[in-house]
């Protein structure tokens, strides 16, 4: 984070030209609304409707928070509009799994725990390696959509449950049930990711 | 949801059962018989408590992923140069 002490002159015409946003944080905003709806149109779409919300509300901007925290705010509330229009749904072995409450979810296949998961000797320093993070990237890119869906909502967005489950038109214990499944599928692929690579 | 309340309350509780309690836990307060339950289950078994670490760990790394945006390596392109060019026109035209 840069030296927020001193937003004066220079910064506060950059942090208030919306001239300069596509430029400044187009590819931040495109490729966060990329990972969460993996279509480049709907992305772009998602960017520039976060620009036109943003640009009407500038006045709302204060200098309390940096400009791009501020748009990936809007964007994600354009995010939510979009999954509320949408509501990606499970595809019928999916959604087997979870009329079975997900008590069970992988019955007859190997629990979470019955498998070798490659487990780095220090998680700590997992954090800190750019590997782990495109490892675990290329993971949540792989889940199915809804269970993705719940998962960046809940867990990375820190939505609360109730907003997930009303953005997402499903009940607290759907949400439960995929994101036990959406967290045994992420170990999963990176235990198998991190097996063999010695981290 | 749950057959085994018809049959013998089940003291051991299986590892894929366990499991899922580890995961609802951060979303629901586990009742009592839960609780226990999960607690002699962790107490033997190794391979459980190695998952609840990982699913700590796991939660702490979802929570840090949106941090990740400015700084990883995304290896995904940007926008494009037409989509960059729209949205600019956008911008100018609702300005």
């Amino acid at each position: 984070m840069r030296h927020i002490a001193q937003p004066t002159v220079g910064s506060t015409r950059s942090m208030n030209d919306p001239r300069q946003w596509v430029e400044q944080h187009g590819d931040v905003l495109f490729r966060f609304a990329l990972s969460r709806v993996r279509n480049a149109e709907v992305a772009e779409e998602l960017v520039q409707e976060t620009f036109l919300a943003g640009l009407a509300a500038r006045q709302d901007f204060g200098q309390r928070s940096l400009e791009q925290t501020w748009l990936v705010a809007i964007l994600k509330r354009k995010l939510a509009d979009y999954l509320r229009r949408t509501r990606r749904s499970p595809t019928a072995n999916e959604r087997l799994r979870e009329a079975d409450g997900g008590a069970d979810v992988e019955r007859g296949a190997k629990t979470m725990s019955a498998q070798s998961a490659a487990w780095p000797d220090d998680p700590e320093a997992a954090l800190e390696r750019a590997e782990f993070w495109t490892a675990f990237r290329r993971c949540t890119s792989k889940l199915p959509a809804h269970l993705a869906d719940a998962f960046w909502l809940r867990e990375v967005d820190g939505l609360a449950a109730d907003e997930v489950c009303q953005v997402l038109g499903i009940t607290r214990a759907n949400l439960w049930a995929r994101l036990h499944r959406a967290r045994g599928l992420l170990r999963e692929c990176l235990g198998w990711t991190w097996s063999g690579k010695g981290v | 949801m749950d057959t085994s309340s018809h049959r013998r309350f089940k003291v051991f509780l299986r590892c894929e059962h366990a499991e899922r309690l580890l995961s609802d836990a951060t979303e629901r307060k586990l009742c009592r018989a839960e609780i226990w339950r999960l607690r002699l289950h962790l107490a033997y078994c190794r391979a459980c408590r190695r998952v609840r670490r990982q699913l700590d760990f796991l939660r702490r790394a979802a929570h840090q992923l949106n941090d990740q945006l400015e700084t990883g390596d995304w290896s995904v392109p940007g926008l494009s140069d037409e989509a960059r060019a729209r949205i600019k026109r956008s911008l100018e035209h609702a300005d």
